[in-house]
């Protein structure tokens, strides 16, 4: 069809999207608030407000604050200066972190949207995933996480293998492909289960049926925790990762991917940090062992499973190089896991009987079986077969290695289901010596009998 | 610090613009004349798959709605898959003219993620009927980019994926009425700011 004709139909519908009545756009968003969001007020507060975007209805459970006990420390919801502003009283709540549930109509486009914040009252405020009716994470979530590790273990090992394990090698085109399809899947996979499990989390803070999660408001776990913040960070950090491995399909050249791995490398912090290493006193030692522990870990299952899935079935001639020169790269990465995860153990446990008293302990005996399991496999591989393979005219015996590699991953990715529970999992707590007596509790002194003579030392508090 | 939401669908509505006056001025000058720079070849391309990176900046900076986190997730890998495909066959890389329909599967997904996260009637708001009209555009558009499959040097097919890109364009300044193209009609607006 020549332009000229087509020309007044774009004019033409231009005209009548123009022309249309203009009513507001979307629902109601939260605007301001008053407490705001992750606030720490040094005064009682007298009332709640809420500002949002556009016009609402107000709802019997329009506002709820609560406090950490579950106790509710608002009155009834109203709105207040205007039909987009609600207001609710406060009851004299006292010094404490506070939770607040919103959740209205927005009266143009007929939404229910809902949300939740926190603040405290001389005292900081919890973030947004202790939000008061919140649980921890659960079996779905451990999943999920352990999807995740596994996808950033294909991506971050699959890299490795590429750059170093096969430097200086001529890739035939079947193995330049296949690794380049291995790794737009685990980028992919990565960016999706991220999605999945950062909304899994927000459904878990929100604590609202499915139909009003869609226009749940879950900006302030986005933005206001660290969960939210690894969250764009990694997914941010993975699109950058991608654009890099379709740059080097498109040029033929390995100088993205190697900005990819370092990216990916990075971003595998992003675990750590969002979990429960990243809290406590001297954080940032237990962040970086976990790190370190983690992201070898990824690398080892990544590789071996390029090694296997890629490269033993494209290029059956490489395959003894290959084999040979991950066995170095391997060592060196279980001296990382095993270092880092030593150290690990002994920084969270607080005694040995942890390990068979808590959860904590319980899961973390399984890995280190699983642990062992994977080390004698790993030092079988290294220590009877890589003389083996390094014999020449063995072939035979070279084809046969596939599937002990694929057991050997199969392993390591167990190792990483239960490195997934343990980040998100409270390490064991120090036991106190002896709960502090209370006043009330103490046993009135027998007539005649006088009071011993009590000594009192007082001694700095370490902050 | 993030831009108001008008803002970032004005970047977008100039992003589809860019998008279609790259195809019209292919259709324009013919393939040959337009290909005497290899760079060319992967405007339009490099652009769309571009415009779905910035996509996930929306996606995971703009969280007031989980539905509108997810649908903006749709479109931004919609745009990245589409883009990275015609990237692919600018370079060579992939040699079949089929894989064009990645750009109608990138419509019909974006189209309907439109349609589904959009709960009311067509006649319900001014969101609500430009949501449909959207959605339904980019299910019907899906008709050029199959079209081209077929007929790759087709300029009937080339110019009607240009139209739909500029109309999409107008639909997002229109989603907005603090837009400054008709600001100040509704007392919304005036709220607004």
């Amino acid at each position: 069809m020549p332009l000229r004709r087509l020309l007044p139909l774009v004019i033409v519908a231009a005209a009548v999207a123009l022309a249309l009545p203009a009513l507001a756009a979307a629902h109601a968003i939260l605007g301001a608030s008053q407490p705001e969001p992750g606030q720490r007020l040094n005064t009682t507060p007298t009332r709640i407000e809420l500002h949002f975007s556009g016009p609402l209805k107000v709802l019997p459970t329009s506002i709820q604050v609560l406090s950490s006990t579950g106790q509710l420390v608002s009155g009834p919801p109203r709105l207040g200066e205007s039909d987009r502003v609600l207001v609710a009283d406060l009851l004299d709540p006292p010094k404490g972190g506070y939770t607040v549930r919103w959740r209205t109509l927005s009266a143009l486009d007929g939404h229910l949207v809902s949300g939740v914040y926190t603040f405290g009252v001389r005292y900081p405020a919890p973030p947004a995933t202790a939000a008061y009716g919140t649980t921890g994470p659960g079996s779905d979530e451990q999943v999920v996480r352990w999807v995740y590790f596994l996808a950033l273990a294909f991506l971050g090992g699959g890299l490795a293998f590429r750059l170093v394990v096969l430097r200086g090698l001529e890739l035939p085109p079947r193995l330049r492909r296949a690794l380049t399809i291995f790794l737009g899947a685990s980028v992919v996979v990565a960016l999706e289960v991220g999605i999945i499990g950062f909304l899994l989390r927000a459904s878990n803070v929100l604590q609202v049926p499915f139909s009003d999660f869609l226009y749940g408001d879950v900006s302030p776990l986005a933005n206001g925790t660290r969960f939210g913040q690894a969250f764009i960070a990694l997914t941010l950090g993975l699109v950058v990762v991608s654009a890099l491995i379709v740059l080097s399909w498109l040029s033929d050249s390995e100088r993205p991917l190697w900005i990819a791995l370092v990216l990916t490398l990075a971003l595998s912090s992003g675990l750590s940090l969002s979990g429960h290493s990243s809290t406590g006193p001297a954080a940032w030692g237990s962040v970086l062992a976990d790190y370190v522990h983690v992201a070898a870990a990824q690398v080892w299952v990544g590789g071996l499973s390029a090694l296997a899935l890629c490269l033993w079935w494209t290029a059956p001639e490489l395959r003894r190089t290959a084999f040979l020169r991950f066995s170095k790269l391997a060592t060196v990465l279980v001296v990382l896991v095993v270092g880092a995860g030593t150290y690990l153990t002994i920084r969270r446990l607080t005694a040995v009987t942890d390990l068979w008293e808590t959860t904590y302990g319980n899961v973390l005996i399984v890995k280190l079986l699983l642990v062992a399991l994977a080390l004698l496999w790993g030092g079988f591989h290294h220590t009877f077969v890589r003389p083996v393979v390094e014999q020449p005219g063995r072939d035979g015996f070279v084809g046969r290695l596939q599937r002990s590699l694929l057991g050997e991953s199969a392993v390591v990715a167990a190792v990483l289901l239960l490195a997934a529970i343990l980040v998100n999992s409270e390490p064991p707590v120090p036991k106190q010596a002896s709960p502090p007596a209370t006043p009330a509790a103490a046993a009135p002194l027998a007539p005649g009998v006088a009071p011993a003579p009590v000594s009192v030392t007082a001694a700095p508090v370490r902050p | 610090m993030q831009p108001p939401p008008e803002v970032v669908h004005w970047l977008f509505s100039t992003g589809f613009i860019l998008l279609g006056l790259f195809l019209v001025c292919e259709v324009a000058v013919g393939p040959e004349v337009w290909r005497k720079r290899a760079w060319r070849a992967y405007l339009w391309p490099g652009f769309l798959f571009g415009m779905g990176m910035f996509m996930w900046a929306v996606s995971v900076f703009f969280t007031t709605s989980t539905v509108h986190m997810i649908a903006h997730g749709i479109w931004a890998q919609a745009m990245m898959f589409a883009g990275a495909c015609l990237l692919g066959l600018a370079r060579g890389k992939l040699r079949s003219p089929l894989w064009t329909l990645t750009v109608a599967a990138a419509f019909l997904v974006s189209g309907s993620a439109t349609l589904l996260h959009e709960s009311q009637g067509w006649l319900f708001s001014r969101s609500s009927f430009l949501h449909h009209l959207e959605g339904w555009a980019a299910i019907g558009a899906a008709v050029f980019p199959i079209g081209l499959s077929f007929l790759p040097r087709s300029r009937f097919f080339s110019l009607g994926l240009a139209a739909v890109f500029f109309f999409i364009a107008v639909l997002l300044l229109c989603h907005r009425d603090i837009a400054a193209i008709f600001g100040h009609i509704s007392p919304e607006a005036r709220v607004a700011k």
